[in-house]
């Protein structure tokens, strides 16, 4: 574990911020928790009032130019590492602004921090690196590669990871607008390869109703092998799951997937089978009524078996009266 | 003597075959959808639902084009219970399908031009007919385009209390068509109520038991 140096390089930071930060924060902030995110939000918080501090606000926020390095604060605060404070993964410099060259892309890979500790070992995050190394996005093609790591889908200062009681539709639109500001964005697609951008809207015309399987499953459903903790290995097109009774049968995976938290505690309510299920979707060949399901044989063999009979003994006396003529 | 009444002009032959087959269709595919199975799948689960949605679609519209012939034509009124003595014909008729056929009694009530449904065919084809096919029609539809179901009923997805009502009302329409084709076994021979339906002409072939039924125009002769 690398604690140690952060730890020391906390402390150094702690007292050169003290020492050299820009005249404006010495004379508004105090010098002495500079480390903290609220003293970098003093700026980078939207709507901040950078000209306080004599620095031009287009350098923060430049539409024409694409430019916007505003980290939201209430996102950054809710997220898995709101309590950390900015420094800890930026090396900002000495002086605190203007920033060191390298502050861009000057980053940590989540196993420099996440490694060997309890919770690490918890989420598996050297298995999450080797299932990574062995998608798609690592796996097909170079310039791809070159350009995707975790924060690809992850943004540190926002990612929150899912936790039991994440509502499930809140659950879907997360994870699938990470794939969708890709996959529904040529622009960001491009910016990442040099692959021809695929419409997905297109690719997936054999799935009826695409729209409302997104709004109700996610990407992932099919795109990763169907284990019960959330693989990160992405699968190429040909091995994704194209069978709809993967999900429209009784033994669907989404009931250990996507709902397997929701069927922990209840498979059946008001008599369906997959129960769980029922407060977000219906999905055919999934929800059933079990009693329904028995009453419908019985009553089905009963009519069966009255008309077999009826037609027997119809065929029996008619048989005897034709002898007897 | 055998007297024939037209009673099932063209279109209604067209209707009710187009109808049959289409029913056939639509259970082995829902059938297939509501028990699918990964492994032993009846028919593949997209093509069921292909085939269901397009078969569901010229059912929907042979349903229209069957009220407009009714209302065009006419042929609604056999759809109208006559309430005077309803009971005691449907009673008759009852015991005729429990008792008296095995005895191979004459059918107590005879079809008419004005009246060619017994009352217990009349009760059921009114339900099934004006009862559960616009169930039908309709819950179907909102599976079809589920966009237009509402998003949410008693807290849960909107979708399946169609699906549940779709579901029952057509398992109701499978037993009504398992009764019903065996039922049309029990003409004069196994075989006559389907050339009926074939050709149009119904044909009642005792001569004294037509006189006693007065076939032609009082619209019950039992009764
Ligand atoms: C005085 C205002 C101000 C403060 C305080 C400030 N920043 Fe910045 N920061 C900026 C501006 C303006 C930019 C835009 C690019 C530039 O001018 O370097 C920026 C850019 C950045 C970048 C992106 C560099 C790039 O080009 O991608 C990072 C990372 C960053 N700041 C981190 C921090 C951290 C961490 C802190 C707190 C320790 C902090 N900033 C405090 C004004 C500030
Ligand atoms: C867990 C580590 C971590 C923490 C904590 C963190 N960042 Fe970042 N930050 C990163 C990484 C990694 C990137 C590069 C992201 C990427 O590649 O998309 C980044 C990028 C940035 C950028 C550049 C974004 C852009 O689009 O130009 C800014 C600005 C920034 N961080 C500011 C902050 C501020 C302010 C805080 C504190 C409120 C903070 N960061 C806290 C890891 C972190
Ligand atoms: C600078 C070191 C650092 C980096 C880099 C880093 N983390 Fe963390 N992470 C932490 C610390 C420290 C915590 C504990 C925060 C707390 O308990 O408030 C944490 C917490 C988490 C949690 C919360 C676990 C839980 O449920 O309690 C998750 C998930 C997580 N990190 C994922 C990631 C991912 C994914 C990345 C890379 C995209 C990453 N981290 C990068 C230091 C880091
Ligand atoms: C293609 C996009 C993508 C990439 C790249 C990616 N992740 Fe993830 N990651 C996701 C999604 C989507 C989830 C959400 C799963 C969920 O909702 O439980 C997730 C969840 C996680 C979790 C939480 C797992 C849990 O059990 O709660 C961790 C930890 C994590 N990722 C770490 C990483 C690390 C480390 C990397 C880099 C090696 C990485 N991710 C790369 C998409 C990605
Ligand atoms: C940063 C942008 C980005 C994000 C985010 C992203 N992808 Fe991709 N994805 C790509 C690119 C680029 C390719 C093309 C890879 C190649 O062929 O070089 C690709 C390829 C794919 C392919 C298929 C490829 C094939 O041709 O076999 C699938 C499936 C896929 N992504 C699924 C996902 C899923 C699921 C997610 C969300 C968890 C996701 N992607 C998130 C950029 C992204
Ligand atoms: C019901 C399962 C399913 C769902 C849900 C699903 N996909 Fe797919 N996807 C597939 C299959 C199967 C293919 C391969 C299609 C083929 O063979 O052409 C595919 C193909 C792709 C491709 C490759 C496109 C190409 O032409 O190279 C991408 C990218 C992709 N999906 C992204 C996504 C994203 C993003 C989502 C979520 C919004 C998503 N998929 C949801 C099953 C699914
Ligand atoms: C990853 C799981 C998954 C797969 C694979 C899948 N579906 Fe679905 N499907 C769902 C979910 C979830 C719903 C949402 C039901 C709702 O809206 O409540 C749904 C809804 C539907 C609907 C709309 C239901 C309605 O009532 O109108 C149709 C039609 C459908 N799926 C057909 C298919 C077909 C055909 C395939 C295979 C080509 C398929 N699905 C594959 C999960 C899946």
């Amino acid at each position: 574990m690398k604690w140690k140096w952060f730890a020391v390089s906390l402390g150094v930071g702690w007292c050169a911020s003290g020492m050299g930060a820009a005249q404006a924060l010495r004379s508004d902030a105090q010098t002495d928790t500079l480390h903290l995110a609220q003293d970098c939000l003093q700026c980078h918080a939207p709507g901040a009032d950078l000209s306080r501090f004599g620095v031009d606000p287009t350098l923060m926020v430049d539409s024409a130019k694409q430019v916007d390095h505003r980290i939201d604060p209430r996102l950054f605060a809710q997220s898995n590492h709101g309590t950390l404070a900015c420094r800890i993964c930026h090396i900002v410099g000495k002086e605190v602004y203007p920033h060191r060259k390298e502050v861009e892309g000057n980053f940590l890979a989540c196993t420099y921090c996440h490694d060997g500790d309890s919770l690490s070992t918890a989420l598996d995050f050297a298995g999450i690196e080797e299932q990574f190394k062995a998608s798609v996005h690592w796996q097909k093609n170079e310039r791809t590669r070159a350009n995707f790591d975790c924060y690809t889908c992850h943004d540190p200062h926002v990612f929150d990871r899912t936790e039991e009681t994440t509502a499930v539709p809140e659950v879907i639109r997360r994870d699938n607008t990470v794939c969708l500001n890709c996959h529904d964005n040529p622009a960001n697609f491009e910016a990442v390869t040099d692959r021809e951008f695929p419409y997905i809207r297109v690719t997936h015309e054999w799935l009826p109703n695409a729209e409302l399987h997104w709004d109700h499953v996610r990407c992932v459903e099919c795109h990763t092998p169907h284990t019960e903790r959330f693989s990160h290995k992405i699968l190429a097109k040909e091995e994704s799951e194209h069978l709809c009774a993967a999900c429209h049968s009784k033994d669907s995976i989404l009931a250990t997937t996507l709902y397997k938290h929701q069927f922990r505690e209840s498979r059946r309510r008001r008599g369906f089978i997959n129960a769980a299920i029922l407060g977000d979707a219906y999905v055919i060949g999934m929800t059933r009524n079990a009693v329904l399901d028995r009453w419908s044989l019985r009553i089905l063999w009963l009519v069966l078996i009255g008309l077999c009979v009826h037609g027997g003994l119809r065929a029996l006396v008619a048989a005897k009266r034709r002898s007897r003529r | 003597m055998t007297q024939r009444l037209y009673l099932y002009p063209g279109w209604l032959r067209l209707w009710h075959w187009s109808n049959a087959f289409l029913f056939a269709v639509l259970i082995v595919t829902g059938l297939s959808m509501h028990y699918a199975d990964l492994d032993s799948p009846l028919v593949p689960f997209n093509v069921a639902i292909t085939v269901h949605n397009i078969a569901g679609f010229i059912l929907s519209a042979l349903y229209l084009f069957f009220i407009a012939g009714n209302l065009v034509k006419g042929n609604w009124r056999h759809y109208v219970p006559v309430f005077n003595g309803f009971m005691g014909r449907a009673i008759a008729q009852a015991r005729f399908y429990l008792f008296e056929i095995y005895r191979g009694g004459p059918h107590p009530i005879q079809p008419t031009m004005r009246q060619k449904f017994n009352p217990l065919q009349q009760i059921t084809y009114l339900g099934v007919m004006y009862f559960l096919m616009p169930i039908l029609v309709v819950t179907g539809l909102f599976l079809q385009f589920p966009t237009l179901a509402p998003d949410k009923i008693l807290g849960a997805g909107g979708i399946w209390p169609m699906a549940v009502a779709h579901s029952v009302g057509a398992f109701f329409l499978s037993i009504f068509m398992m009764a019903h084709i065996y039922l049309a076994t029990t003409g004069d021979t196994v075989t006559a109520l389907f050339k009926h339906m074939a050709t149009g002409w119904h044909e009642i072939h005792d001569a004294a038991e037509v006189e006693s039924q007065g076939a032609t125009d009082s619209p019950r002769g039992d009764s």
